[in-house]
């Protein structure tokens, strides 16, 4: 909970992702296709030699999609064999380290949000990539049942 | 029967039991008599597989061996140091004829005086004088300049499975990396690169081959079980079932096989508990009582079709649409479906409850699962049925795992993989394509690929490019579909890595490669593709 954090700078909001669970990060010009895409899932792209499903942050949290074309800034994050793609577009990131947190209050939070962290900066919220991961499968799923 | 075909599994066996019989005799010599019901098994092992394999002396031998140690261990005889040298050279001399099996020589050796000896033991008399027949297997002095010859070891190996799958996945890496350098190696003007990399292709393509043909088996590995599941299955039942086998020999990727496992015994047991009638039932029916199940194996291309049938009830097609209507699906949709695809919805996860197996004459329960495990095999499920006469459920799978020979094209403004197996022929023609061409003597529909995945189409160029390829259909008449693309590119050997969660459950693709700058390409599935084509009205 308290670890080093990446946080994505999108317009209105602070998302955090703890920095062990990042796996690289990609920058592609244009989205790659993805049969079936729709809902806030963008496309696919590569890491590494492993394909790695893309979703649109701001369109996750209720904001106009990323253009297609463009750069675009994807956080690839891992537990083991899960692996999902957070496309930020051209959003700033940068970094809250664990020593700056330790003092930060923490609220639970709900959704794709694990909780919230109030800081001098205001407030940063704790992305919950994996419950994102199961909604994009069961959004895939039914898009491929539709086949 | 031919056997030959088992002479490795047997050498790899009984040389391990071998060892087993080496190491129990050294501590049976030191005391250790609960080393006797090992060594009793070990022999009683080795007798077994050699009278199933032909090889007599061995059989012959280890019979009267296991005979001795049943003495021993009933406690007639007490161990001692003359039986246990006789049991050390006797182990020689099955050491001696497991190398001529292993070199297909005749298993000529004398054995005689090693059966005088172990009965005169076993009979508690002192043991005739030994008759030397051969040298020991390890010679107490190492023959001048020969040392080492004796410790001969197998030239079979047992390998764990995972080793061969990161073997694989190892190979499809370099399948990556080569990409990347044909990639420079085109745009490259040094000779010395592209021999380079032609060179690299070889040896990656060898070396690919080889661990494939590795992890091939028979699929008699899996059915060798069934007769067993089926009996139990329909004792349970109160059936009466024959199991008939075909094509078992045909081989398949090691990885494919094991996940084949659980939906083969799925379809195997709704054939039993659902299709195959009473005997009571099939005799009113005017059917033999005994039921019968039909496990049939053939190689189509590079294609493996496994089907599973049965002699029972079959599938009432309309209960299975009125059922799915009645779980929420699409009443429109569902009365737009083909009887083949109506079937299909057997495979919904909501259909797969008890009372659904009653009302639709069976079938359902697990289907979901076989379908998500053949189709994500890369692999397609099919179901035939006729009402009172029987089902047949039909898997094409792929023989081999990753490496898959592709054509890219170009649709819409993407590109993706098609399968080389799949493609009849490219044809390329000036002007705009037509909604039907002439092939093969057939008037062959013609649809845009980029449509039919959702893609916007691109603008009408000065030609076009027409894939033809074959569809399935029922009865003995071929049929066509041509496949409109926007270009196509060049032939490539790609390593096709499943589709993993999320994306798993993708319509219209089979899996996905990383090409060498690092884009995600996607396989096509035709089978799904077309089979979405022929549900077009206007087709």
């Amino acid at each position: 909970m308290f670890g080093d954090k990446l946080v994505i700078q999108l317009e209105g909001a602070r998302l955090a992702v703890d920095t062990s669970a990042v796996a690289g990060i990609v920058e592609v010009d244009g989205m790659p296709f993805l049969p079936g895409r729709t809902g806030f899932v963008s496309g696919v792209i590569s890491l590494r030699n492993e394909p790695v499903t893309v979703i649109d942050l701001k369109m996750a949290f209720g904001a106009w999609p990323s253009p297609t074309k463009g750069t675009h800034r994807v956080i690839v994050v891992r537990d083991k064999a899960v692996l999902l793609g957070l496309d930020a577009g051209e959003a700033p990131i940068s970094f809250y380290w664990a020593e700056e947190l330790k003092t930060c209050p923490f609220r639970k939070g709900s959704g794709y949000i694990r909780g919230e962290f109030d800081t001098d900066d205001g407030p940063l919220s704790l992305l919950d990539w994996k419950t994102l991961f199961e909604e994009t499968t069961r959004i895939l799923h039914l898009e491929g049942g539709r086949g | 029967m031919d056997t030959s075909k088992y002479k490795a599994l047997y050498l790899q066996e009984t040389n391990s039991h071998l060892s087993g019989i080496e190491a129990g005799l050294l501590d049976l010599e030191k005391g250790s008599v609960s080393e006797v019901d090992n060594l009793f098994r070990h022999y009683h092992s080795i007798k077994g597989m050699s009278a199933s394999m032909g090889y007599e002396p061995l059989m012959v031998l280890a019979h009267e061996e296991e005979g001795l140690l049943e003495k021993i261990r009933s406690k007639s005889l007490e161990t001692t140091p003359e039986i246990i040298g006789t049991l050390f050279e006797c182990l020689d001399a099955l050491k001696r004829l497991a190398a001529k099996v292993e070199a297909d020589e005749p298993l000529d050796i004398d054995i005689s005086a090693f059966l005088t000896r172990l009965k005169a033991l076993s009979e508690g008399k002192p043991s005739p004088a030994p008759k030397p027949v051969f040298e020991p297997t390890v010679a107490v002095q190492p023959a001048a300049g020969g040392g080492g010859a004796e410790l001969k070891i197998s030239n079979v190996m047992k390998v764990e499975g995972r080793v061969f799958d990161e073997l694989l996945t190892t190979v499809g890496d370099l399948f990556m990396a080569l990409s990347s350098f044909k990639e420079l190696s085109q745009r490259s003007r040094s000779i010395e690169l592209k021999d380079g990399v032609h060179l690299l292709g070889k040896s990656v393509n060898t070396l690919h081959q080889n661990i494939l043909s590795a992890r091939m088996l028979p699929i008699r590995d899996l059915t060798e079980t069934l007769p067993r599941i089926v009996r139990d299955i329909a004792n349970r039942a109160g059936k009466v079932v024959d199991l008939k086998i075909e094509g078992a020999e045909i081989s398949l990727d090691r990885s494919i096989l094991e996940d084949l496992g659980s939906p083969l015994v799925h379809i195997i047991r709704n054939a039993v508990d659902h299709g195959i009638e009473t005997p009571n039932e099939r005799e009113s029916a005017g059917k033999p009582r005994s039921g019968t199940i039909t496990f049939r194996a053939h190689a189509r291309k590079d294609r493996a079709v496994i089907e599973v049938s049965d002699d029972g009830r079959g599938i009432d097609s309309e209960k299975i649409r009125m059922k799915a209507v009645e779980k929420g699906a699409d009443p429109r949709r569902v009365a737009a479906m083909t009887r083949k695809e109506a079937l299909l919805l057997v495979c919904l996860p909501g259909l797969t409850s008890a009372e659904t197996v009653t009302e639709t004459s069976g079938r359902g329960v697990g289907m979901d699962i076989v379908k998500a495990v053949v189709e994500g095999l890369g692999g397609a499920l099919e179901i035939e049925t006729e009402p009172g006469k029987g089902t047949t459920i039909r898997m094409e799978l792929p023989r081999t795992t990753s490496i898959v020979k592709t054509l890219l094209v170009t649709a819409g403004s993407e590109q993706f993989l098609f399968p080389i197996t799949k493609i009849e022929k490219v044809i390329e023609r000036g002007g705009e394509a037509p909604s039907s061409i002439e092939y093969a003597g057939h008037e062959v529909p013609v649809v845009d690929l980029a449509s039919i995945i959702g893609l916007p189409g691109s603008e009408a160029g000065p030609s076009s490019t027409i894939v033809i390829v074959e569809k399935e259909q029922e009865g003995e008449e071929r049929g066509f579909i041509g496949l409109k693309v926007d270009d196509f590119g060049v032939e490539l050997d790609a390593y096709i890595k499943p589709l993993l969660p999320p994306m798993s459950r993708l319509w219209g693709v089979a899996g996905i490669t990383i090409m060498g700058d690092g884009r995600p390409v996607f396989l096509l599935d035709i089978p799904q593709i077309l089979s979405r084509v022929s549900s077009r009205p206007s087709l």
